[in-house]
């Protein structure tokens, strides 16, 4: 009983410090936030099996974690205001070239990170050439090319 | 059975299709600004020993005529942690009996010095330790909290009963 209570404790306190941390957190994933992910993890794992090291104690927690996930996301489907608590709503940053700065302060998203995902994406050289910017859901920002642009 | 399928989000002013709820949003991004103060103030209060492991707040001392008992006042489910008996009194033996309900919230995982005598009676166990010297002899006794909550407890020395209470965290 411990383990599956320690699972959804563990599962539950995660799912909120990372939507509390901001999207912006594990958006653009650089090496130091892989590490960091890592460390997370490893202190997690202390958390969730503690000096049960069986085998049973882990296919439990498995169990639990992945029971937790898909309960969630039925949860979502059926309330999809759920949803946008817990998953957010994409955000548009650039609508029709005018850049929102309000979103893009509260998102900390500056220019430049739009910029970089402008030329990844459709080979932009300037601002101007961006119609819409939107941070999504997953944290990746999707650039939309003005007519003529990309 | 309803066979619509999810609605599509409307189309904005700009042209552009998507369930954005901006009050909603701004709600939340309140919220986000608010919780990192709040990490910090966990944080803050875990320096300060609120969480027990260390910290100025995490041990209680409480000073009897017989001895100061230093005890955890935050400990952790399952993490070591320590109580000092300091001895005030000069004596041929110090005895420290506890009580069942401190076997109940912590398990012993040494007790340094090791006592020279053991003994059970119906309210709990009694450890005996010979002394040579002056006061100021100390014993260390290392626990393990066996369960998140606030545990009451009794400690008895040299026949002076300490009440003490530990909020164990989960």
């Amino acid at each position: 009983m411990e383990t599956i209570l320690r699972g959804i404790a563990v599962y539950l306190v995660l799912l909120l410090v990372t939507r509390l941390s901001g999207r912006r957190t594990l958006a653009q994933v650089t090496p130091f936030d892989f590490v960091l992910l890592l460390i997370i993890a490893e202190a997690t794992q202390q958390a969730l099996l503690s000096d049960d090291f069986s085998v049973t104690a882990a296919v439990l927690l498995m169990f639990t974690l992945f029971g937790m996930d898909v309960l969630l996301s039925y949860v979502k489907q059926w309330s999809p205001r759920l949803a946008s608590l817990l998953d957010g709503d994409p955000i548009v940053l650039i609508s029709q070239g005018r850049p929102d700065n309000e979103a893009l302060l509260r998102t900390r998203v500056d220019l430049r990170d739009v910029l970089e995902a402008a030329r990844q994406q459709h080979g932009l050289m300037r601002l101007d050439e961006i119609d819409f910017a939107v941070l999504e859901v997953s944290g990746n920002l999707s650039i939309i090319p003005t007519k003529g642009a990309g | 059975m309803d066979e619509s399928g999810p609605e599509a989000p409307p189309v904005r002013a700009d042209g552009l299709q998507i369930s954005e709820d901006r009050r909603l949003e701004r709600r939340l991004w309140i919220l986000e600004r608010w919780s990192w103060w709040l990490f910090g103030l966990i944080i803050l209060a875990a320096l300060a020993g609120f969480t027990g492991s260390g910290g100025y707040f995490a041990h209680a001392r409480l000073s009897l005529p017989a001895a100061e008992v230093t005890s955890p006042r935050f400990s952790r489910w399952h993490s070591s942690d320590e109580f000092i008996l300091k001895f005030a009194q000069a004596r041929e033996r110090h005895t420290v009996f506890l009580t069942h309900a401190f076997f109940e919230h912590f398990k012993i995982e040494q007790l340094q010095p090791r006592p020279e005598t053991t003994s059970l009676s119906a309210n709990g166990s009694s450890f005996e330790f010979r002394v040579t010297g002056g006061p100021g002899h100390r014993v260390k006794i290392y626990v393990q909290p066996m369960k998140p909550g606030l545990a009451h407890y009794q400690i008895e020395i040299d026949g002076e009963r300490a009440e003490l209470t530990t909020l164990v965290l989960p």
